[in-house]
């Protein structure tokens, strides 16, 4: 089951409790780079706190040990590099406003899941049904009416569109190259 | 002055957006709950008749407050009830982190996930969960969370209510839901309508053919807003909708 880096991150976190910015991309198989990022987010968030303390890592360097100052549950905090913490997305507000109005419009569901500080436009709310449609998570119920379907209901998460182009080996499975973000029109 | 801030309140809604009288109320009692100094209860009923609207006011609570949302189901026992909540915060079979085993584990688990996550928790059609004598679960949640709860049922919820004593002493504010008035029409003009203007005449029919339903007002927003396209004008009025049959849901049930 794909879970994003920052999922894996910051279930590292939490396990570990005080960790150096190795420790963390090694137990979620990121790159240190990532792990810089995020860790340095949280901690201008006031999230995750530098202990003060150092540590030997690997290669005989000193490294700084952090420790998780707040933890918020097991999501991983959307936080920007400055520290802000993001609502969820557009996608994710959309996700759960269908599983409660049930049956609605694209602009029901935009107006809904909209935030004063990020609002949702009825284009990306069309955009999400179509496909959601083709997953089957929707069925279309009259003029420009959805349908959530209950039994589609699998969890917490938004469906993910990638947009991305893969060339997967159908013997092994394996992905063998992956395009850049396509200019794919909706 | 410190009076200037209490005589003009300029703070916007709490998330702000949706004047909708009845998304102001939930919004409003939640935050108080949100707020609350430690020895207030935490819980929050939002009780109406179908139709005015209570789970599209969810949908907006749901979206400001970045709550947790569940339905309950006349099939729910214990464990499903729990599990529902779980999977609601992604805790779940297949996932990093899974639900516990027993009943009082699985209260601790979401418990700990409402009060480490600050994020409110909406359960729908909380009659049911009366109906299941799972009451107790619920007032375990939020002793062990402390977090704010939304409950959203039918008319007769508080009177149900009234029979569980330590539940009804928890309960912090009783909103009772409005029909969709005139104001929330105009409301949801201004959100709906970016092609065609639906001047207040036609606005009146619509909120008079709603029957106190936000939704059903949306949808005719909606058709008179394409009617208007198709007709190439940018305002409609009573004259120019021409006593085209409104949207009204299905007819009214009569009550057993």
């Amino acid at each position: 089951m794909a879970i994003s880096k920052r999922d894996a991150m910051w279930t590292a976190m939490r396990q570990l409790g005080s960790f150096t910015l190795v420790d963390v991309s090694r137990a979620a198989k990121a790159t240190e780079p990532a792990a810089t990022d995020y860790v340095k987010a949280l901690v201008l968030a006031g999230i995750v706190a530098d202990s003060g303390e150092m540590v030997m890592g690997p290669r005989g360097r000193t490294r700084k040990l952090y420790r998780l100052a707040r933890d918020m549950g097991v999501d991983a905090p959307r936080v920007a590099k400055d520290g802000r913490v993001l609502p969820p997305s557009g996608r994710q507000r959309m996700w759960r406003a269908m599983g409660i109005l049930k049956e609605f419009s694209p602009r029901d569901l935009a107006i809904t899941a909209s935030l004063p500080e990020a609002p949702v436009a009825v284009a990306e709310a069309v955009y999400y049904c179509v496909w959601l449609t083709r997953g089957r998570y929707l069925r279309q119920a009259g003029a420009g009416r959805y349908v959530a379907i209950e039994a589609m209901r699998t969890g917490a998460r938004a469906p993910l569109i990638q947009r991305i182009r893969r060339l997967v080996d159908a013997n092994t499975g394996e992905i063998m190259a992956e395009s850049a973000p396509a200019e794919e029109a909706s | 002055m410190s009076t200037s801030e209490t005589l003009v309140n300029t703070t916007p809604l709490p998330g702000g957006v949706a004047p909708l009288q009845n998304v102001a109320l939930c919004l409003g009692a939640l935050d108080k709950a949100a707020k609350r100094p430690g020895h207030l209860p935490g819980l929050v009923v939002l009780y109406g008749p179908s139709g005015y609207g209570k789970s599209t006011s969810a949908a907006y609570v749901a979206t400001r407050t970045d709550a947790y949302y569940v339905e309950a189901r006349s099939s729910w026992t214990k464990k499903a009830m729990l599990e529902s909540i779980l999977t609601s915060m992604d805790i779940r079979r297949g996932r990093t982190i899974q639900p516990a085993r027993t009943i009082s584990a699985m209260v601790d688990q979401a418990a700990e996930q409402l009060a480490r996550s600050g994020r409110p928790l909406i359960i729908d059609e909380m009659d049911h969960v009366v109906d299941r004598n799972a009451v107790e679960l619920v007032r375990d949640l939020y002793e062990a969370s402390r977090a704010a709860i939304l409950l959203i049922g039918e008319e007769q919820l508080p009177g149900k209510l009234a029979a569980w004593e330590r539940f009804h002493g928890r309960i912090l504010d009783w909103v009772a839901a409005q029909p969709a008035d005139l104001d929330d029409a105009r409301a949801l003009r201004d959100m709906y309508c970016d092609r065609v203007r639906v001047a207040d005449d036609l606005l009146a029919d619509l909120v008079a053919a709603a029957r106190g339903s936000i939704r059903r007002i949306c949808v005719n927003l909606e058709r008179i807003q394409e009617q208007g396209q198709l007709d190439g004008v940018d305002v409609m009025d009573r004259a120019a909708w021409g006593g085209r049959p409104l949207y009204t849901g299905e007819a009214p049930r009569r009550r057993s």
